[in-house]
């Protein structure tokens, strides 16, 4: 009996197998605008969460900015509202400092260096034997005022000075020297900059998957030919931070060893469409657009899917011509950059820290293989990402040169924040490592 | 009849309904639709119901087609949403369906020498299947069809194992008796 009934569970298992029935028309009316309105809020999600982290990091680094600024400022903000300053010093012009708080013997001679246009403020401070040294306009170089002191040190900055709880006065028949203030030593400067760099790029990938498959595929990629370059403007919203962006290409792509390419085989293809061969890659599917291209994974790892298989073809009894036994994908971003720089120091080569996100839209996706130093045609990759989310962290180094010219040099580390491939299973996270060089000009 | 995709198209037509195409997301529809709407018809009372489940199911799927992760087939990922979503359904609704007596079944037909049952075709299994009591065709459908044990069944309809287990026994005893009927009708009509 028992038998029978477990009997009557196949009948129903093996009968209603592959059982089929068309579901009504209305169906699909009903769900398609159903997950139309569900995929909106997720593209705003994911623009507010992106908004979020870029203001995240643009508050952070203004904090940062302001904690490390705040003696200079404690300093200026300390004074009593309404106290003018001690005197003002044209270019070139030597003054004794009266102060009713300093004695006589303890007087500072100040003088301001003629090379450097704009006057310059000795005010005194809230507390006695303070004193505050500050451009006319703040915004104003801070160069070339000359202090007689008795600690003979050439190398004071003023910004030290404002640092330090007293100002050290020297007696008023000292020998007087200068005390340039090497972060700002010639640079009458704007808030702008704008800069051209280019850089050579070394693109690479992890992947965080546990899928052999996919672990296997990528053993077979290597990194190509990579550069990145374009146009950045950065400006300066305090003396340490600037804010960057700009517009920059980049290329990038990979090699993918052992699939073998030949030409000719268009006289074999009784298939409507071009589309003759599916290559799995890290990256996505390529599909050929050439009907003329035959293709054959000489590693036998099963990355090639094609109707054409050996059964049906054998690529050795054919008229084909060899042309490349690797493939080549390439890919073009414009890249939109937003990039916060910080002064670490301010020398006659400035060091910052540069570190941003970036927006990447993906202008251009082939694939080819090498032929006499051309290109022949193969076809594209898809399920790639059209826009893609990078971070960046880099260190800047700057090289001032006279006026407003500088040159740049910048290793950036980039991390993509969302895989290339849209495939869930190919969470393959490409970074990259370049070192961009340009020049800069202030304005 | 849908046309079978191959592994890298589904991951195309997937890719393209991560994407929000529109087309990848209606060719998923029109090659799984079918297959999955038999499903629901297998655990639903009417057509209607079924078309429910259907619309409710497919907006699962296309909303969480990213958790997807190619561990399993993709039919069997999606079929296990369609049963999920049915049995939501099922337990919502929360009804106390009297369970008819056995014997009280009406049965139109029975051919006690009948022993081969090959002369029935999906759609007659179907109609038999759907005749069953709601608690019957759950047990049974969740039990013989995908394959669940009665532990994991009484978790998912609240139910005893006990309940479960004695459910699916007499589930199997009405189908028997229907199968043999039909079974029965279908020759006597063909025989003339």
């Amino acid at each position: 009996m028992d038998e029978t009934r477990t009997n009557i569970d196949l009948v129903f298992r093996n009968g209603l197998k592959n059982y089929e029935v068309l579901p009504p028309p209305e169906a699909w009316n009903n769900i398609r605008p159903a997950i139309r309105a569900r995929q909106r809020p997720l593209i705003i999600l994911r623009a507010a969460a992106s908004a979020a982290v870029l203001l995240s990091v643009a508050f952070l680094a203004y904090r940062l900015s302001t904690r490390i600024t705040m003696p200079e400022q404690t300093v200026i903000s300390g004074l009593p509202e309404g106290i003018p300053p001690a005197l003002v010093i044209a270019p070139g012009e030597v003054q004794v400092v009266a102060e009713k708080n300093v004695p006589p013997e303890r007087q500072i001679i100040a003088e301001a260096d003629s090379d450097v246009p704009g006057e310059m403020e000795v005010i005194p401070g809230a507390a006695d034997d303070n004193l505050i040294i500050q451009p006319v306009e703040t915004s104003q170089t801070a160069s070339g005022v000359v202090f007689p002191a008795r600690h003979g040190r050439k190398d004071f900055s003023l910004r030290e000075l404002f640092r330090s709880d007293r100002v050290e006065i020297a007696a008023a028949d000292a020998e007087p020297f200068y005390f340039p203030d090497a972060s700002e030593s010639g640079k009458k400067t704007g808030k702008w900059r704008i800069s051209a760099l280019v850089s050579p790029t070394y693109y690479t990938s992890f992947y965080s998957g546990n899928d052999e498959f996919v672990s296997r595929l990528m053993t077979d990629e290597q990194p190509g030919f990579s550069y990145s370059g374009g146009l950045a403007l950065a400006y300066r919203v305090s003396k340490r931070v600037s804010v960057q962006s700009g517009l920059y290409f980049s290329s990038f792509g990979q090699e993918l060893a052992g699939i073998t390419s030949f030409a000719g085989f268009q006289p074999y293809d009784y298939a409507k469409g071009n589309r003759n061969f599916g290559v799995m890659t890290t990256r996505g599917m390529i599909y050929t657009n050439n009907s003329d291209v035959f293709l054959l994974d000489t590693r036998n790892e099963n990355r090639i899917v094609t109707r054409y298989t050996k059964d049906y073809f054998d690529p050795s009894k054919a008229n084909l011509v060899y042309v490349d036994n690797s493939l080549r994908q390439n890919f073009s971003y414009l890249e939109l950059p937003l990039i916060i720089r910080y002064k670490l120091l301010g020398r006659a080569l400035d060091f910052n820290l540069i570190g941003g996100l970036s927006s990447n839209i993906l202008i251009n996706n082939s694939v080819y293989a090498a032929i006499d130093g051309g290109r022949y045609q193969v076809g594209r990759t898809e399920g790639m990402s059209m826009l893609t989310f990078s971070s960046s962290l880099g260190m800047g180094m700057e090289y001032n040169f006279p006026g407003n010219l500088s040159l740049n040099l910048e290793p950036v580390f980039r991390y993509y924040l969302n895989p290339f491939s849209q495939t869930p299973a190919l969470k393959v996270h490409p970074y990259s490592f370049g070192i961009f060089s340009g020049i800069s000009y202030r304005f | 009849m849908p046309r079978n995709y191959n592994l890298p198209e589904i991951r195309n037509i997937i890719n393209g309904c991560l994407k929000g195409s529109r087309r990848d997301q209606e060719l998923l529809y029109r090659r799984y639709a079918p297959s999955l709407y038999a499903v629901c018809l297998q655990y639903s009372d009417n057509d209607e119901e079924a078309r429910d489940i259907l619309q409710e199911g497919f907006i699962k799927i296309f909303t969480n087609l990213s958790h997807f992760k190619y561990e399993g087939s993709f039919e069997g990922w999606m079929r296990r949403i369609i049963v999920n979503t049915a049995l939501e359904k099922y337990r919502s609704r929360n009804r106390l369906y009297m369970v008819e007596d056995i014997d009280m079944i009406p049965e139109p037909f029975v051919d006690p020498d009948n022993e081969d049952y090959s002369g029935l075709d999906a759609g007659d299994l179907m109609e038999i299947i759907r005749m069953l009591p709601p608690k019957y065709r759950m047990v049974f459908n969740l039990f013989a069809l995908e394959g669940y044990s009665h532990r994991e069944i009484s978790r998912m309809i609240n139910i005893s194992e006990g309940t479960s287990k004695s459910n699916l026994a007499r589930a199997r005893m009405i189908l028997q008796r229907r199968v043999e009927a039909y079974t029965g009708i279908k020759k006597k009509v063909l025989n003339g």
